[in-house]
């Protein structure tokens, strides 16, 4: 459950604008810039790990080229440390380019794998090139200045560090708010959903990599000109893993669990490292005994970490509002949305000839040839195994035919995937609900308005989307009334019931636009209430001259619904018709109810 | 470079190379039962080591400290979880009784046998033993104390407990052995030359021990019913569910092997390299890079991986012997791309 | 078949629920089988079919709970783990066989047994049993699962329950996706097994043919069995018909 702790949030950053100017001992200051630097780090890891849903243990790399780099332009070279910034910046988000581009094709577990060997491999390449002073590392490097100021100060660079930390703070959260944010939660729900809406999820999950490792960059300089020596070990595979945990300690989903990741980790690494020693009798890094049990244990007890059990408390006292709203009124701008226009009732829109599909030997879409009209309404029905799931997964583009071809308005698009087949006014649902469930409603269907907008990442962290974000929000709430669900509107998705979930999931494709919708299975497993909600949406749908494909099992609910049914069997068509006519067809009664005598 | 100096670091890379293959083969085991992604490999290695040195010096091997530690951590989960499902069925006396006799008495019983007996002048064949005999049970509580209770979890929360895994072991490793690492006894002072190239005693051992146990495996996993059920959970863990072999059954002894095979890999690199506490990560990494060659789920292909690990360090120890590991490292990089680009559609969830 | 009608069941539910989180798959079911029946399980897609017979072996995924008694011969089993349910007689082929594709299909069949370890008992007698029932595995017994056809796996998943010595077998959609010369051969294969005193629960789409072979039947719908009756009356009854075709004007 998403909850609005705006208050504590800002509060609990507030302290920390505060805490410098009070009287605290020096200790305590440095304390603090490393709980900046280490916050840095692990918000990039929020953004890329709890909710992008890539994992990297890597990332103290990233920091040690921030460092490195600017140690070396303003050492070696004299250069100022603000080159030093920039060329950091270009040098991490390269390298996490590259990387990035590499292992996110591969599935989930092999980019933290790569990110180990990574670390371990640029600590082992700080600790031996010549010019970066190998294991000794370089020092000697300037304090930081604006405009002659000097900020070498431990004090003043607390100042600096937090300011940083705030800047990216605001950046983060306007992204995440915007129609590139909703595009990066899409990507934790695996790659079909959002490439249905049209969300290049490699694209983006790149774009995350990079961003974590340019903060990652950020820390690793302000980390050289506060030190003002660099050497290898800060940056190695252990505190890559660090970074990992605080993220997780605090609660890897959430921005502000950044923050508290890195104020329990650090405090108690300080603690800890106070306190080991004397009681074992012997010096080393002991605490990571502790931190491993602690995250083994962490795991167990709750995977979220200790945010939403911080803001749970909270929120008992300061009930939450909705973050994400709609406007009221179409916004200024709303009716210049580029819409399709509609093919003429009665013109051919969806063509089927041949299309066959061969999985090794096994035959499962074999020759299927059938038509849809604009504003028809038409099921494809058959039994379990029939082949209409794959059917439908070669009408949206999840799988490409093997042969014969599929024609939409007159264009190919049996090779085309499920990105561009959106594009082109094909809107669809899933069988088994694909929704962001702690998202709310809003901005779960908001999700299939990514198509209709183009502001990028950049724009949207600096808030320059606002006019276009008011009215993607306009258009999803206009979807949700549509279907009838605005009284839940701001529900999280996850507490909707199945038959809800089902409706909000055609809001979130009508959302795209689309002149021919397509429905997998969409009666399986609801109650007779919820269906007869979701016919009479199908039926509004189709007054308002929407074309629909409804792939069922369920005979009755398609009945009194469509115009047409295609009747498949072994994956071939063994009936088509009206309604009335495939109820009395003799094939369909044996395949139904089963001919064997 | 004359064929008498490819020669031996041919011997070499491939001597290694056998040592990574076991390790590769331990992860890819591991992994394809149980889905994690098992880091703390490295420490048995460590462990394993420094008890074989520990015994050959006459010193009390302090691992079974651990293992005492642990056994009673592990009866704790275990009376725990059977007390916590007493509303719906009377205490599993029976397992009880074993997981005391397992967990508690098993590792007093190992404490005994290192207090009594000489280990110093026994055969190195039966220090190995001994030492399995602590590291196993070791692997295998640690399964049941970290994994077991979120065996079901998805695979980069198992990924994270295993790092959770690998930082208490590492850190208990050092308060047990402190910082300094130990070298073994050599298996042999025999040598020989083949040719112009001279082959130690040493090398053939490796070669030797570690070929023979990927022999074994091999006739573990299609000779008995056990190593078949092992295979049948990696395939499909609800046929094997279905047909009685239970994910935390397989799950142990899956890391009981993996234990197992971490030791030897340790006791064998122990004679020719001075292995401490923490030298076993960077050493099973190796093996991690072999085996995601293979991508985690093919013996034979983390085999050859292991070999190409083995090859390309022994040949950039003399070429650029300062960026050995930067080299090994970085072949992941290349290999994950060919892999991203022949894979097609990247598997999802 | 008969003569046992008034023995007391083998294996009944009673108000058997199954949920995954907020969706409730199967409300309160009771169901009951006596030795040597074949009751079949009838009703359409997302009706709960699958998860009665995964809650009764106890091999719902994670995410599902269940709720409710499962009596093995009079004795709640509903706690028990898959082994030991597997080990008092039960035994389960689901929906998607879930063999050992990469394994040999006597592999498949002698891991059927893992749980079965009894003194004077070998896995070779219990093999031979099971190539009496399906010929065309001992023929085929050193392929590999995979490459075996769809009615040929079908076979390998039921002979690999068999090799457990099941007293109750339970088949989920064991027609799916076979030809219809292909699944009589199943039909016939659960037939004969009813003389072997198993007592077979079936679930089908198909339920002309399993109701055609079966002693009693249910309808489930949406969760609840909203029709049972002997099997005979069973097929002649309009509802069934209606249930599938959407019959009602």
């Amino acid at each position: 459950m998403k909850m609005s702790t705006k208050k504590l949030q800002w509060l609990m950053f507030g302290w920390f604008f505060v805490f410098p100017f009070l009287p605290v001992p020096g200790y305590w200051i440095t304390i603090g810039n490393y709980i900046g630097l280490y916050s840095i780090v692990a918000l990039g890891l929020v953004l890329l790990t709890g909710i992008g849903g890539l994992t990297s243990f890597g990332q103290a790399a990233f920091v040690g080229l921030g460092a490195y780099t600017t140690a070396y332009l303003s050492t070696t070279l004299g250069w100022s440390p603000w080159v030093g910034l920039g060329a950091g910046l270009v040098v991490s988000g390269l390298a996490a380019a590259l990387i990035g581009s590499v292992t996110v094709r591969l599935s989930g577990h092999f980019l933290p794998l790569a990110t180990i060997a990574w670390g371990l491999s640029l600590y082992y390449l700080f600790g031996t090139i010549e010019f970066l002073g190998k294991y000794d590392g370089l020092s000697g490097i300037p304090a930081l200045s604006v405009f002659g100021i000097d900020l070498s100060s431990p004090r003043v660079m607390y100042g600096v560090i937090w300011f940083c930390l705030g800047g990216c703070l605001m950046l983060v959260l306007n992204l995440l708010n915007s129609r590139p944010g909703r595009a990066i939660r899409a990507l934790a729900k695996g790659k079909t959903m959002p490439e249905a809406m049209g969300i290049h999820t490699a694209q983006y999950k790149i774009l995350i990599f990079v961003l974590a490792a340019l903060m990652a960059s950020l820390s690793g300089w302000l980390y050289a000109h506060l030190q003002r020596s660099v050497s290898a070990t800060p940056f190695g595979l252990h505190m890559g893993i660090e970074y990992l945990f605080m993220a997780v300690v605090g609660g890897v989903g959430h921005v502000w669990g950044a923050i508290l990741g890195a104020v329990v980790m650090t405090g108690l690494k300080s603690q800890l490292q106070d306190w080991l020693p004397l009681l074992l009798g012997s010096n080393g890094n002991f605490e990571i005994v502790v931190f491993g049990v602690m995250i083994v244990l962490l795991l167990l007890w709750s995977r979220d970490g200790l945010w939403p059990w911080v803001a749970g408390v909270w929120a008992k006292f300061h009930p939450p509002e909705p973050e994400v709203v709609a406007p009221a009124i179409a916004p200024e701008g709303y009716s210049d949305l580029p819409r399709r226009t509609r093919p003429q009732a009665g013109a051919l829109i969806l063509e089927v000839n041949e299309a066959r599909k061969q999985f090794g030997g096994l035959v499962a879409v074999k020759d299927m040839a059938f038509e849809i009209r604009a504003g028809e309404v038409v099921g494809l029905i058959g039994p379990n195994g029939a082949g209409k799931s794959t059917m439908f997964n070669l009408v949206t583009g999840v799988l490409p035919a093997t042969s014969g071809e599929i024609r939409f308005c007159g264009e190919r698009i049996d090779q085309l995937d499920s990105r561009r087949i959106v594009r082109m006014g094909i809107g669809r649902s899933f069988q088994h609900v694909h929704l962001i469930p702690h998202l709310s409603v809003l901005e779960n269907v908001a999700m299939g308005a990514h198509l209709r907008g183009r502001s990028s990442p950049l724009a949207a962290a600096l808030r320059l989307d606002r006019h276009e974000e008011a009215r993607l929000l306009f258009l999803a709430a206009e979807q949700i009334r549509r279907v009838g669900l605005e009284e839940h509107m701001h529900t999280p998705a996850g507490s909707l019931a199945l038959g809800q979930q089902r409706i909000l999931e055609i809001a979130r494709a009508l959302c795209t636009d689309p002149t021919l919708l397509l429905l997998d299975e969409p009666a399986a497993g609801l109650r007779l209430k919820e269906k007869e909600a979701l016919a009479d949406l199908i039926r509004q749908l189709k007054g308002e001259g929407m074309s629909v494909l409804l792939v069922e099992h369920d005979m009755d609910f398609v009945m009194g619904l469509t115009d047409r049914l295609v009747v498949m069997e072994f994956g071939s068509k063994i009936a088509e018709g009206l309604p009335a006519e495939i109820q009395n067809n003799e094939a369909v009664l044996a395949a139904y109810l089963g001919g064997v005598e | 470079m004359d064929f008498g100096i490819f020669a031996v670091l041919a011997q070499d890379g491939v001597t290694n190379g056998a040592v990574y293959a076991l390790l590769a083969m331990a992860l890819v085991l591991v992994f394809s039962v149980t889905r994690i992604i098992f880091l703390p490999q490295g420490e048995f290695i460590g462990f394993g080591a420094l008890t074989v040195a520990a015994l050959q010096s006459s010193q009390f091997p302090k691992l079974i400290w651990l293992l005492i530690g642990i056994g009673v951590l592990t009866f704790l989960v275990e009376l725990g979880s059977a007390l916590r499902q007493r509303r719906y069925k009377p205490l599993p006396r029976r397992l009880l009784m074993w997981s005391v006799i397992e967990n508690l008495i098993y590792p007093q019983f190992i404490w005994l046998l290192a207090h009594s007996l000489d280990w110093q002048g026994m055969p190195m064949a039966v220090q190995i033993l001994f030492t399995l005999a602590i590291t196993v049970p070791l692997g295998i509580m640690i399964y049941r104390v970290a994994f077991q209770p979120m065996a079901e979890a998805s695979v980069l929360v198992l990924l994270i407990v295993s790092v959770g895994v690998h930082f208490a072991m590492l850190g208990m490793g050092l308060f047990i052995f402190g910082p300094e690492g130990s070298t073994t006894r050599a298996f042999t002072e025999w040598s020989t030359s083949l040719g112009e190239m001279p082959v130690s005693g040493q090398s053939v051992v490796v070669m030797a021990v570690a070929g023979s146990l990927i022999g074994l495996l091999y006739l573990f996993f299609d000779r008995t019913l056990y190593g078949k059920a092992l295979r049948a959970t990696a395939v499909n863990r609800k046929g094997a569910q279905l047909v009685g072999i239970g994910t935390s059954q397989a799950g142990r002894m899956a890391f009981g092997l993996a234990a197992g095979l971490g030791t030897l890999a340790g006791t064998l690199i122990a004679p020719l390299n001075t292995v401490g506490y923490d030298t076993g990560f960077v050493v099973a990494l190796k093996g991690f890079v072999a085996a995601i060659v293979g991508g985690l789920a093919s013996y034979p292909l983390a085999a050859a991986g292991a070999l190409l690990v083995g090859l390309l360090e022994s040949y950039s120890s003399y070429w650029a012997s300062a960026y050995k590991e930067v080299i090994v490292f970085t072949l992941i990089i290349p290999v994950l791309a060919w892999r991203s680009l022949t894979s097609g559609h990247g598997d999802e969830e | 078949m008969s003569a046992d009608n008034n023995s007391k069941p083998v294996l009944e539910t009673r108000n058997l629920s199954v949920r995954y989180g907020k969706v409730e798959a199967l409300r309160g079911t009771s169901i009951s089988l006596r030795a040597g029946e074949i009751v079949t399980v009838i009703g359409p897609n997302g009706a709960g079919k699958s998860s009665l017979l995964n809650a009764i072996m106890g091999a719902l995924p994670s995410e599902g709970q269940a709720q409710g008694e499962v009596l093995y011969q009079g004795q709640d089993v509903s706690h028990h783990a898959i082994e030991l349910r597997l080990g008092k007689g039960l035994a389960l082929v689901p929906e998607k066989r879930e063999l050992f594709t990469t394994m040999t299909v006597e592999d498949n069949l002698v891991l059927g047994a893992y749980r079965r370890r009894k003194a004077g008992w070998s896995y070779r007698d219990g093999l031979e049993g099971i190539y009496a029932v399906f010929p065309r595995l001992k023929e085929r017994r050193h392929q590999l699962a995979g490459t075996m056809s769809g009615g040929e796996r079908q076979m390998v998943a039921i002979g690999r329950a068999l090799m457990s010595d099941p007293k109750v077998l339970m088949l989920d959609e064991p027609s799916l996706g076979l030809a219809p010369r292909v699944m009589a051969e199943v039909f016939q294969v659960i037939s004969h097994l009813r003389d072997t005193g198993v007592a077979t629960l079936l679930i089908e789409q198909n339920s002309r043919a399993a109701l055609k072979v079966s002693d009693y039947g249910y309808v489930l719908e949406v969760g609840d069995v909203t029709l049972e009756g002997k099997a005979s009356e069973l097929a002649q009854n309009p509802r069934v018909i209606e249930a599938y075709l959407g019959a009602k004007h």
